[in-house]
């Protein structure tokens, strides 16, 4: 599976390459430039040239796709802060703890590769421990304590790219997951119902539902769910159960203080008010889907030889739907939820738009507005990155819930 | 203690759909003794399985359902059951096992997981002790290293050794009557005939009935004490395997008999085989439901249905024309 | 001892209840595709929105055309609807006769011939049909003021806009981009997905792996973002054609481009089983070449994937492009597109406008929604092995 693994890392890699190509000559092919609003304005002529010279837009594409892929990979030396140090010569004690562990968890995920038990006990300690790979990786990417990254200014005056990303990858991430939550945790049981009393009135109703619900476009699930669950809730009510903009209020910082400086109940409330909405509207389309998959996955399962051999061994219904089925069923939603993510992603896109989340998407749209290339740049890639790093995981998890399965 | 160990009564089991009511199987009567080796044959969809499933009661309404009939087990009609008390039955008193061992255990459970299953679901035991059950079961059924192979998943075991899993799984629980749907025929030949000897085998040891549902003479053959053929949801012949193989009185068992390849035969150039394809069960024919395939059919055939009666030569048969004919005497295919 | 009859048949007919009848392909997959009603009501509703959506132009006035001057606003509404019912009936009289095969087809063409000359002849005002307002028009009163928002009424059955334009126009006008998304994004799917695909399963070794691995990096593309950049810059490539910047075109093509790889990995599976099935080493015994093994012998094997993942594939489509459209990287004005509707539908509907909101949503959803039952009920009708469901 170690290979496997590195297979698909490398297929990530070479994709993510090609993406950035392509976008990159898209923008530039398109003479679209971040300067153009400024062009607009005679007296802007001296600082047009400047930024031109700065970002170097009067070089040919291929040279400033070439300068932009340098800095992008390279990592570059970093004014030395407080635990962070500069790599390769001035590494200090947090650095090569950081190393040290790195490459211990990889020995360690390699070694369980030798020791062949064939049991789900096993599998599962064995995906962990890759799975503690990624992680420590990903931190070591983020925390910049080896080596940072550089990956520009934004092209709007907004400050580094890199901490833009990864402040509002945050956001994203909190109604990303909480998105999937609601998704699985009720589309799941609603598909598994629906095939349990396959043919009732609760599943007729369920399978239309979710038919009008999958070809609803999300932003028109956003937009419904502005208007009547905020808008029209507000003034049948005269309370502001649900916002609509934003992640948290203007009163935000009044709200107290929590413990060990997490936010306190009434933050958590206020946060929890504006993400209500817009999880909903990503949530309910992949909803659709997942109850649609899982019904079908377990109706497919139900029909299967082995739960009647379960049946003929006396086993009571219960036992059988849970203990048989179920585990069946639920395999390939993994795979489904991993395809999924992309379309998330896009939903969350859209979403943001709508509900001012400060997330990656709402990032996104306005450095597209802007032409601002290093955002963009950097948005698409790590978007896709993601992607690629969302599969592999699915993989994993694929390897650890079926026992029949072999990476060659 | 009853009589019989298994006696069916007048069993109909239909099926709905939309193109009519199915009489998969109408009117099936017979009685099995404790220990007794009972083979069920016929063709596709003659209505055998469907008996074995009727028995088991896992035939789903609404699709399907038990119309009439009682089916007395051990001085219980089974049909009578509740759901709780039949599935105390099923696996415990009557173990099945079905056709296909490549999907017949969950892939996602070890071997060892699903016998213990079995095993504490019917007995009084504690969970080693149903290990050690489990691990003499494999060793009965000749899986060699038993107690490793516990932990193994269903995909790393070849068709054969899984149908013998199965086998084990049904015998763990020491039920009185073990049915057997077509065990063997997804296997191939030299499998077959080992796990047909193996069933021998294990059933003498522990006196337990075996109801064998094949359409392959040839394993019935070397296995069964009685046999009964069916055809189109009922009975037509039913005795020892003596009688039905050296004096078949049915007309049908005769074609079948014939059909089969024979090594003491002469050669011929072309096999016989019955005639025509087995009716409609939703609208199946007047009269004797064998008649419009039969080279023997007389306007009686057309008219009334044949009882399964005695026959001066033995078993019981279902035919009109069954005392005027004498069918050992007739090479197959030269009716006219 | 009795004859033996003559042929087998006759002992069939004899056992009762067996019909000899024979049932062609074609029968059989109507008969099934008529018992999913759904699927049958989507298919009329879908003719019907395409039907309108394509003979649009021919009815809708000009400003300042004298034939729209000449009829009073007021009738627009009523004949309009009248028009309309006449068309639908001739679709669904079409459609009924497709039940008998290809004959069926041509006298369903023909009518619908018929009723397009009709279209096309009033069009050049020899005949007096009504019309529709230009979607661009900016609608006058009677005194000259532009009615802005008007509520649904009359001779405005939608209501008008923010700008005082005729929603039904734009309703009508925007499904003409929804259509056309549809259209191309079906055609290049099934045509790049089943190219890709059939070869990649056909040809094992280098083919398929080169073939594959360019198929994972397509479907490896993050569709949204990619869209939103391509959408963004597509009206000012340079080295375009202009049709395809205008209107729905280029975005149709550039989904189209980018959402194929699905199909194409569906029918390299297809391909690679059905490649070792005994039909084929059959038609390879009897001399068939490569080709005639993949177009005559294969490949309409393997059409019920294809047509149900396809209509699948252009809902989905249709979507992004009104999402596009509704975050302005679309269709760019003044041309309607129902997400572009929905978007300025949407800023207005909170001062209690609804109609361009309810209007747009409705019709994207409605479509979408035949179309994805159309899929259901093409695949309940193609392949019979499926888990038999009630309806």
């Amino acid at each position: 599976m170690f290979a496997y693994i590195i297979r698909r890392l490398v297929y990530g890699i070479v994709t993510l390459f090609a993406l950035s190509l392509v976008v990159f000559m898209l923008i530039q092919f398109s003479g679209g430039t971040p300067l153009d609003r400024l062009k607009l304005n005679p007296r802007m002529q001296p600082v047009i040239a400047q930024l031109t010279e700065q970002w170097g837009l009067d070089k040919p594409w291929y040279e400033q796709y070439f300068i932009w892929l340098k800095n992008f990979v390279w990592p570059i030396d970093v004014p030395a802060e407080e635990g962070l140090t500069v790599y390769f010569g001035k590494l200090g004690v947090r650095s090569w703890v950081a190393i040290a562990a790195f490459f211990a968890a990889v020995g360690y995920a390699i070694a369980t590769f030798f020791v062949k038990i064939e049991a789900n006990w096993w599998r599962t300690y064995r995906a962990f421990s890759i799975l503690v790979v990624g992680v420590i990786a990903f931190w070591i990417i983020k925390s910049r304590v080896v080596f940072a990254l550089n990956w520009g200014e934004s092209f709007r005056g907004d400050g580094a790219v890199w901490d833009n990303i990864f402040g509002a990858a945050g956001n994203t991430f909190r109604l990303g997951l909480t998105a999937l939550a609601i998704a699985l945790l009720i589309g799941i049981p609603l598909g598994v119902y629906q095939a349990i009393r396959q043919y009732s009135f609760f599943d007729q109703l369920g399978t239309m539902v979710s038919f009008i619900t999958f070809s609803t476009p999300i932003f028109i699930i956003g937009v419904m769910l502005q208007l009547i669950l905020a808008y029209q809730l507000e003034r049948w009510t005269g309370v502001k159960v649900f916002y609509v903009a934003g992640m948290t209020s203007s009163g935000y910082a009044e709200l107290g203080r929590g413990l060990f400086g997490l936010p306190s109940l009434a933050q958590l409330g206020d946060v929890v008010q504006h993400l209500t909405l817009p999880a909903i509207s990503i949530a309910a389309i992949s909803m659709a889907g997942y109850s649609r998959f899982q019904r079908a996955s377990m109706l497919e399962v139900m029909h299967s030889d082995y739960l009647r051999t379960a049946k003929a061994k006396g086993l009571p219904r219960r036992t059988i739907i849970i203990k048989h089925a179920l585990r069946n069923a639920m395999i390939p939603i993994v795979t489904l939820v991993s395809l999924d993510i992309a379309t998330m992603i896009g939903g969350a896109i859209i979403t943001e738009s709508i509900f001012g989340w400060p997330g990656v998407g709402r990032l996104y749209i306005g450095a597209i507005n802007a032409v601002d290339y290093p955002t963009i740049m950097a948005v698409v890639l790590a978007i896709g990155a993601g992607v690629v790093v969302m599969n592999i995981i699915a993989d994993i998890l694929y390897g650890v819930l079926d026992p029949r399965v072999r990476y060659d | 203690m009853a009589e019989h160990l298994l006696d069916v009564e007048d069993l109909r089991t239909y099926f709905s759909t939309e193109e009519g009511v199915v009489k998969a199987v109408d009117g099936v009567s017979f009685k099995v003794q404790a220990g007794e080796r009972r083979g069920v044959v016929g063709e596709s969809g003659c209505g055998k399985s469907v008996t074995a499933m009727s028995i088991m009661r896992l035939i789903e309404p609404p699709a399907g359902e038990i119309v009439t009939g009682t089916i007395q087990f051990d001085g219980r009609d089974l049909l009578k059951l509740s759901e709780a008390e039949m599935q105390h039955v099923r696996g415990g008193e009557i173990a099945m096992i079905f056709q296909d061992p490549m999907t017949a255990l969950n892939p996602v459970y070890t071997v060892g997981d699903q016998l213990i299953e079995t095993i504490l679901l019917h007995q009084d035991v504690s969970k080693s002790e149903a290990r050690d059950i489990a691990i003499s079961a494999l060793n009965d059924v000749q899986i060699p290293y038993a107690k490793n192979r516990m932990e193994d998943y269903p995909h790393q075991f070849s068709g054969g050794m899984r149908q013998r899993v199965m086998i084990a799984m049904g015998l763990s629980c020491e039920p009185k009557l073990l049915i057997a749907d077509e065990p063997t025929t997804a296997l191939d030949v030299t499998t077959q005939a080992q796990i047909m000897s193996l069933m021998l085998d294990l059933a003498d040891e522990r006196n337990t009935a075996v109801l064998l549902i094949t359409h392959d003479l040839g394993v019935v053959a070397g296995f069964c004490d009685t046999i009964q053929v069916m055809y189109a949801g009922t009975i037509v012949e039913r005795g020892t395997a003596d009688e039905i193989f050296h004096n078949p009185q049915h007309p049908y068992t005769w074609g079948l008999l014939g059909s089969m390849t024979r090594l003491d035969e002469t050669q011929q150039d072309r096999l016989n085989s019955v005639r025509g394809a087995p009716p409609s069960l939703i609208n199946p024919p007047r009269g004797c439901r064998f008649g419009p395939r039969c080279d023997f059919a007389t306007d009686i055939c057309r008219e009334a249905v044949p009882i399964l009666h005695q026959s001066p030569e033995g078993q019981k048969v279902a035919c009109h024309r069954a005392s005027e004919l004498d069918l050992k005497t007739l090479t197959v295919g030269v009716s006219s | 001892m009795t004859e033996r009859p003559a042929s087998d048949e006759l002992v069939l007919d004899a056992a009762e209840g067996i019909s000899a009848e024979p049932i062609t392909q074609w029968d059989l997959f109507v008969t099934r595709l008529r018992r999913h009603r759904l699927a049958t009501i989507a298919f009329f509703y879908m003719a019907f929105i395409a039907y309108v959506a394509l003979m649009a132009p021919l009815f809708t006035c000009e400003k300042n055309d004298m034939f729209c001057g000449r009829q009073p606003i007021q009738m627009s509404a009523l004949t309009t609807v009248i028009m309309l019912v006449v068309a639908a009936g001739t679709l669904y009289l079409a459609y009924r006769s497709l039940r008998s095969g290809l004959r069926g087809a041509g006298s369903a063409l023909g009518a619908v011939g018929i009723v397009s000359v009709l279209f096309l002849i009033s069009s050049w005002g020899l005949l007096d049909i009504p019309h529709i307002n230009h979607y661009a028009d900016q609608l006058p009163d009677d005194s000259g003021r532009i009615l802005v928002n008007i509520a649904p009424r009359g001779s405005l059955p939608l209501g008008t806009d923010d700008l005082g334009r005729d929603v039904l126009s734009r309703v009508i006008h925007g499904g003409r981009a929804s259509l056309a998304v549809g259209l191309v994004v079906g055609s290049l799917v099934a045509l790049l997905g089943t190219v890709v695909g059939s070869l990649a399963g056909y040809y094992p070794g280098v083919v398929d792996q080169s073939l594959m691995r360019f198929t994972d990096l397509m479907l490896g593309l993050p569709l949204l973002p990619v869209a939103i950049v391509v959408g963004r810059v597509l009206p000012e490539l340079r080295f375009l054609p202009d049709f395809l910047k205008q209107g729905a075109w280029g975005i149709a093509v550039l989904l189209g481009v980018l959402v194929w790889g699905s199909l194409a990995r569906i029918v390299r599976a297809e391909f690679l089983s059905l490649r070792e099935k005994e039909f084929v080493e059959a038609a390879r015994a009897a001399g068939a070449n490569d080709r005639r093994i993949i177009f005559r012998h294969i490949l309409p094997n393997a059409i019920s994937p294809i047509i149900v993942q396809t209509t699948l594939v252009v809902g989905t489509a249709i979507i992004i492009e009104a999402a596009l459209s509704f975050l302005g990287f679309g269709v760019r004005p003044p041309i309607p597109t129902w997400g572009g509707m929905a978007s300025s539908g949407a800023a207005i509907a909170v001062r209690g406008f609804w109609w361009e909101l309810v209007f747009s949503a409705g019709a994207l959803i409605s479509t979408v929604l035949a179309i994805n039952f159309m899929g259901d009920g093409l695949r309940d009708a193609l392949d019979p092995t499926q888990t038999i469901e009630r309806k």
